[in-house]
């Protein structure tokens, strides 16, 4: 009712601000004054009054509130996605950038001379094109054989429970915890000298060699048993999606006939959508820049390149490939070598510029995936979080 | 041009063995079906068909946990074991050992043929007494590890809060703020590290003007703070970007756990006048805290996995001293696990669990 009087009352002043416009015949200056004196004593008073009002104040307070709340928000996340988008802008200025520039203290970002050469040397560096492809098939084999295991196990741990099941996530939980590099020696040592009991002696006569240059194997092998890259992680978010899932559409699918595997297959899995984007994107991505494992295993080698390793050595076969490319006198960028001088190539700026070009050109392939999966990968982290 | 060929040759005839084998398993398969499904149609209408329901979902529990128990046993439980049999004894470089003894080192290892003395704690001694940068970086990687928790669990709780709420571009943000899980790359570090000295330079050339800018020490010891506090702030703003990228996982977990809090808790709440910090502390933080113990054990094991400590370590493997390795590394769990469960008895006795039923 309140309100509904201060509109009424709000209307009667513009209808006599409107009476007052319509008759501005002869008036003198002082009382043209005086009615303004007034028609602002009436509007100051209706402002007073919306001030006192503890409904509107609240509001008030409610809105500004807000408002500060999405200002400071704004403030962190520009400032933090600056931070997150700093180095990569950073690294697509050198990459394009011409070496001439690296001494040009003026160049700060944007290039005076533009030149594919840092991408062109990253490429021979890094065996571009051969260690993309088996970093793909690798990354992606190995994450098809994560995502069964962990689904399998995350699902078996949530909802298919007997006693002791909680035992086994804790033992599996352990394989988390404990640093993998406490198992990694030992485990190297087995895995160059795989044998079950001696199955495999018995068998083909010799114990099998799961480790050495393209033996990838390992890589599923390990992801498949639920030992790859952090799988124990992967079983724990399968098993906290699982167990959001209600009940009742467990029970219905059990009614309607189905049995405990095709209840799975086609009630529960199809629901996971979201969670298995995450853990395949997060299994892909991780094994995608693992050096670790790859080290260890010792898979890559020149039969058989990787990114990750070929990066880590890359500095060592860079004068090499700058003296092979002056020696090549029909090679497109001779010139530019020889015209750079050894003020440049030998300089450490000249090969922190080419790592950062190879880290951009090995870390390209994920992130234009991560363009088409993100919204999946977005939704799935809002659907994992169901409740019944 | 010899070799460019002869690697362009290996490059062609990888994929087809790969092939060839996956060739070979299927048409075995195929010719040999009968022998290869029959078994398993016999066990499910024998046993698995006979089962009652509740019987068969335990069955099958016991089939879907069977990869990873086998290989927690071959992969992890058994290499577990050899390590813990290595940390007291002297390993040759094939992975055999004897056990308790200690040989004399030769020019190119250890000497085996040389009588060797019992020493059972040879391998703890030299990691403990010998190595002079094993327990100080050990101490080190304590502390550190405790700070960064602290730091990322705080941070990324509030980043998942933040996140939850209702904004124009949320998707947009989310995409960003995940972009560094992506974008982290230990490769990148390592090929750094191998060229050491350089990002020295490369501050120089221009990714140190932003600290030049905002030089926020100076600023704040002219504010009057004390010089440790400066110190301690001005390393987590340094660190800000590794905080960000090391902090995915947890944004994640958390804004999982914030999205399944009964929604209708915040209507009550929002009803009885409740202002979002309030809701926050009230709500938020003990319907979230046990995700809190997930995500700090989670961080712990990260934050050591990229300590010092295990540069270290590496450096003894690579003069294949295998025993001192797998002592250190004994250590280096015990240590690990002991600030584990220390830090998660403290959290255990704040934790609250809500139980719908009740």
């Amino acid at each position: 009712m309140t309100k509904r009087n201060k509109k009424n009352q709000a209307e009667q002043i513009v209808q006599e601000e409107v009476q007052v416009v319509e008759t501005p015949v002869e008036k003198t200056k002082k009382e043209q004054w005086e009615e303004f004196k007034i028609k602002s004593k009436q509007k100051y008073d209706v402002i007073m009054e919306d001030l006192k009002n503890p409904v509107k104040k609240a509001v008030r307070r409610r809105k500004v509130g807000s408002k500060i709340v999405a200002i400071l928000r704004g403030f962190i996340f520009f400032g933090l996605s600056f931070v997150i988008f700093y180095p990569i802008f950073q690294e697509l200025s050198v990459a394009f950038k011409n070496p001439i520039d690296l001494n040009n203290k003026l160049v700060n970002f944007i290039p005076e001379n533009y030149s594919l050469f840092n991408v062109y040397i990253s490429a021979e560096v890094l065996d571009y094109w051969r260690s993309l492809w088996n970093n793909l098939q690798v990354s992606a084999i190995s994450t098809i054989c994560q995502l069964f295991a962990t689904a399998l196990a995350g699902y078996a741990l949530s909802r298919l429970k007997f006693r002791g099941s909680n035992i086994i996530f804790w033992i599996i939980m352990l394989t988390l915890i404990v640093p993998p590099q406490a198992v990694a020696m030992s485990r190297s040592f087995y895995l160059g000298n795989f044998d079950i009991f001696g199955f495999f002696e018995n068998l083909l006569g010799h114990s099998l060699k799961l480790k050495g240059e393209g033996r990838a194997i390992v890589f599923y092998l390990t992801s498949l048993t639920g030992q790859g890259i952090r799988s124990a992680l992967f079983i724990f978010m399968f098993r906290q999606f699982f167990r959001g899932i209600p009940v009742e559409l467990e029970e219905s699918a059990q009614i309607d006939g189905a049995g405990v595997v095709r209840t799975f297959a086609s009630v529960m899995l199809p629901n996971a959508r979201g969670v298995i984007t995450t853990v395949a994107l997060f299994a892909f991505v991780w094994q995608w820049n693992d050096v670790y494992y790859t080290g260890l295993y010792e898979i890559s080698g020149n039969a058989f390149p990787m990114l990750t390793s070929k990066m880590i050595t890359a500095s060592e076969r860079l004068q090499s490939l700058l003296d092979y490319i002056k020696m090549d006198l029909n090679h497109p960028y001779r010139d530019l070598v020889i015209g750079l001088g050894e003020g440049i190539t030998k300089n450490p700026l000249f090969n922190q510029a080419i790592l950062n070009t190879s880290a951009l050109m090995m870390l390209a392939p994920i992130l234009i995936a991560y363009l088409f999966v993100q919204r999946l990968f977005i939704e799935g982290v809002e659907r994992s979080g169901i409740v019944g | 041009m010899e070799n460019v060929n002869e690697l362009q040759n290996k490059n062609s005839h990888k994929p087809s063995s790969f092939l060839n084998v996956l060739k070979k398993i299927m048409s075995f398969i195929v010719k040999n079906w009968f022998f290869v499904f029959f078994p398993c149609r016999l066990i499910k209408e024998l046993i698995y068909d006979k089962l009652r329901y509740e019987q068969q979902k335990v069955f099958v529990s016991w089939l879907f946990l069977l990869p990873t128990i086998l290989g927690f046993i071959l992969f992890f439980a058994y290499p577990l074991g050899k390590s813990f049999l290595y940390s007291f004894s002297t390993v040759k470089s094939n992975g055999d050992f004897v056990f308790g003894m200690v040989f004399p080192k030769g020019n190119t290892g250890y000497d085996f043929s040389a009588p060797g003395t019992w020493d059972l704690w040879n391998n703890y001694k030299y990691a403990l007494r010998v190595n002079a940068d094993f327990p100080v970086s050990l101490w080190n990687t304590v502390v550190n590890t405790v700070v960064d928790t602290g730091v990322i669990t705080i941070f990324s709780l509030l980043v998942a809060v933040m996140l939850n709420g209702k904004f124009k571009g949320r998707t947009l943000v989310r995409a960003i703020f995940f972009l560094p899980v992506v974008f982290n790359s230990e490769a990148l570090e390592a090929a750094k590290e191998a060229t050491e000295g350089m990002s020295a330079v490369m501050n120089a050339q221009g990714s140190g003007v932003l600290t030049q800018l905002f030089d926020l020490k100076l600023f704040l010891q002219g504010l009057g703070m004390p010089v440790q506090l400066v110190t301690f702030l001005s390393n987590i703003t340094q660190t800000i970007y590794s905080t960000i990228s090391y902090s995915g996982i947890q944004i994640l977990i958390f804004l999982t756990a914030i999205q399944s809090v009964p929604k209708h808790l915040y209507e009550a709440a929002t009803i009885e006048g409740a202002t979002g910090y309030e809701q926050f502390w009230k709500i938020t933080l003990p319907m979230v805290s046990p995700m809190i113990l997930t995500v700090v054990v989670y961080t712990i094991v990260d934050s050591f996995l990229r300590s010092e400590i295990c540069d270290i370590m590496e450096l003894v493997l690579q003069n294949n001293e295998y025993g001192y390795y797998a002592a250190m590394s004994w250590l280096y769990i015990l240590v690990s696990l002991v600030l584990m469960a220390v830090i998660t008895g403290i959290l255990s006795k704040v934790v609250f669990y809500y139980d719908e039923k009740k």
